[in-house]
């Protein structure tokens, strides 16, 4: 059988909302199947992408997240070369901020500039809100937003948010995350790949080229149903 | 003016007294009617604040508790109500219709995120901050974010004395480039590690420059004795130290002071700590102290003893979305050595609405039961799949695992088991524990 290959960027640094967890998840159910997963972290000096199968990367403190910026940016043509050939990338929680043009805190800062839209912190407040959202193919995600993070410009909205819908990245409108290639970038913080079954499996079908698909019975499909069915009355309750 | 206002908070306050109504609602009015009514009371010289994500309850009762047996009157926020308006109702409902507080000390328990609009009106001549962890991130963000407010508290307060935890590297800062600073910690032990009992370490870059922080021993989460690779930050000398621990046989020294504990667990040493720090600055006897904080029993029913059936059982009570909070209920339990069943209850993450944020129990170390002598896990309550998940990813053998979200069939077998019962869950649903048990009074073990 395979084995897969992922990165984990920041394993320490960035790791604020139990993010490891959605790469327990997914070498669960990947290795379930047969499949050797190693997961390599990386904390500082020249990350090794060239092999990697996805690359994920998590939350973390403001600081952490400019401090991120100063260890990639050596490597930011690597990071370029590997989203663009088509490795897959999972960003979450507040570090789609390191990938863009600019990061405004006390001051402006840059950072990677893979993507031109613009971050800039709220210090002294933050957005923060369960998410109940659909993408494109209308699947249903359900989540959690906690973030300082406000963003301009992102294009190619991943997710249009349906409960709290000024969560957005602008934190107006619903439009949130983004894709790009095989990147997926979202605000949604933790373990995203044990809330949502259709991502996770999703995501292991893409990886593998094998098909994956949603066991009803399992533990996450029905933390899933449980969550989907709550948000959807907190939802209904609003409207 | 400020008589009326002193009157009409004490007159809701017998009012909510005779209907069982809450102690913030007064003191919401009384700063509605007159904004600075604070500043305008005489206070003790004393006054003391409690901050931190965890063990402010605990710290406070056991200050109280001291101070209490030592003659003097304390007027303290017992009911937990630490955010401005608790304060207030608890002030004016203490004061004289002159706005004189009635008491030798004022002992607040105060809501890390409140403290810096509570000292805008009432100046602590003492300021105790016991530890930032992650704790309701749906709410509080990160313990960075926190510390940033609470400093704000601490910069409003610069002739208050800061008794800080120096194990806590996050709250250590508070202390930095400040005189008045007085740290507590707890010495290299038997239970000591080399490497955190937590699945994270917030600490694991230091605060302040980012390179990476090396720890010569953790007590637990990101507590112990820690340096920075880079600029040097580092534990403080301690000048209040828990010298020794024996957690099998239930004691401790604090400064050569032997205290013994009603509860064993590293947590509560550390709370037992801060609380002889504060009475030994205000002067008080150091054996009479460690006497006292030995037979000190928390009143705030945070853990229960229950029968369920034939079964003994006992509550560890926790905070949910806080995970350090599991992680020491969890070390609790597992240095129990009677064969048990064990159940984790997560049902309403917050009191008030659902949330779906379970981040929190992926940082919750459940790996440390693998060993543990628990016979059966039972895990219970609307969470009760996601917790599933997360044991998935443990190496605990599944048969050990029962995944029952229904309470009442979680009752049903906790009854007919066959061992002791520990429950681990928050006090926010603990009664659902409670509608399937029957309760003994609220003590330690």
């Amino acid at each position: 059988m395979k084995t897969l290959n992922i990165i984990h960027l920041f394993p320490k640094l960035l790791s604020l909302y139990g993010e490891y967890g959605n790469l327990a998840v997914l070498k669960l159910t990947l290795e379930g199947r047969g499949y050797t997963v190693t997961i390599h972290p990386y904390e500082m000096g020249e990350p090794d992408l060239s092999q990697a199968d996805l690359v994920y990367m998590g939350s973390g403190t403001e600081d952490n997240l400019l401090e991120a910026v100063r260890r990639l940016m050596p490597h930011k043509e690597a990071i370029r070369e590997s989203i663009e050939k088509g490795t897959h990338w999972l960003v979450t929680g507040n570090a789609p901020a390191i990938l863009g043009a600019a990061i405004e805190a006390k001051q402006t800062l840059p950072a990677l500039g893979l993507f031109p839209y613009t971050t800039k912190l709220n210090l002294t407040g933050r957005y923060l809100g369960d998410v109940l959202a659909k993408d494109k193919a209308g699947n249903t995600y359900v989540g959690f937003i906690n973030t300082a993070n406000a963003y301009t410009g992102m294009e190619n909205p991943w997710l249009e948010l349906q409960l709290n819908p000024k969560l957005g990245n602008d934190k107006a409108s619903p439009s949130e995350g983004m894709t790009h290639r095989n990147l997926t970038a979202t605000q949604l913080i933790g373990p995203i790949l044990a809330k949502n079954p259709h991502l996770l499996y999703d995501l292991c079908t893409r990886l593998t080229g094998e098909e994956f698909a949603p066991e009803p019975q399992s533990n996450l499909c029905k933390a899933y149903e449980i969550c989907l069915a709550q948000l959807q009355n907190r939802l209904n309750a609003q409207s | 003016m400020k008589f009326v206002t002193i009157l009409i908070c004490k007159l809701l306050c017998f009012v909510g007294k005779l209907i069982g109504k809450g102690t913030s609602l007064p003191g919401a009015i009384a700063l509605k009617l007159q904004p600075n009514i604070l500043k305008k009371l005489r206070l003790p010289d004393c006054v003391i604040a409690v901050t931190g994500s965890n063990g402010k309850t605990s710290t406070a009762e056991m200050i109280a508790k001291v101070l209490t047996d030592a003659g003097k009157r304390v007027v303290t926020n017992k009911e937990g109500s630490n955010q401005i308006e608790g304060v207030t109702t608890l002030l004016l409902k203490n004061a004289t219709l002159g706005g004189r507080v009635k008491g030798d000390v004022i002992l607040m328990e105060s809501d890390e995120r409140y403290a810096r609009h509570t000292f805008r009106h009432i100046k602590p001549t003492m300021f105790v901050i016991t530890n930032l962890y992650r704790d309701q991130m749906t709410r509080n963000a990160h313990p960075y974010h926190i510390y940033n407010i609470i400093k704000d508290a601490v910069d409003l307060v610069p002739n208050a004395t800061l008794v800080v935890n120096a194990d806590d590297p996050i709250v250590r800062n508070f202390g930095t480039g400040r005189d008045n600073v007085v740290y507590f910690g707890m010495e290299e032990n038997p239970m000591s590690s080399k490497t955190t009992d937590a699945v994270y370490n917030d600490c694991h870059y230091c605060p302040n420059c980012k390179a990476p922080m090396e720890y010569d021993y953790f007590h637990y989460a990101h507590l112990g004795s820690y340096h920075c690779t880079g600029c040097g930050y580092s534990r403080p000398e301690c000048t209040y130290r828990v010298d020794s621990m024996d957690l099998d046989q239930n004691r401790i020294t604090v400064n050569g002071t032997p205290i013994h504990l009603e509860f064993s667990s590293k947590y509560y040493v550390y709370n037992l700590c801060a609380a002889y720090a504060v009475t030994d600055l205000l002067g008080l006897d150091a054996d009479r102290t460690g006497q006292v904080l030995g037979r000190f029993v928390m009143q705030n029913g945070r853990n229960v003893r229950f029968t369920a059936g034939k079964n003994e059982g006992f509550l560890i009570c926790s905070k949910h979305e806080n995970s350090t909070s599991y992680n020491q209920s969890l070390a609790y339990f597992t240095a129990q050595k009677d064969p048990s069943q064990l159940v984790i209850i997560v049902d309403a993450i917050s009191r008030k609405y659902y949330t779906g944020d379970i981040s929190w129990i992926w940082d919750i170390s459940f790996e440390m039961l693998k060993n543990a002598n628990a016979q059966k896990i039972i895990l219970s309550g609307k969470f009760a799949y996601d917790l599933g998940l997360r044991f998935q990813v443990t190496d605990i053998d599944p048969e050990r695992i029962i995944v029952e979200p229904d309470l009442n069939k979680m009752g049903e077998l906790i009854r007919n088991g066959e061992h002791r019962v520990y429950a681990v869950t928050c006090f926010s649903d603990k009664e659902k524990l409670f509608s399937q048990v029957q309760v003994h009074s609220p003590t330690a073990k």
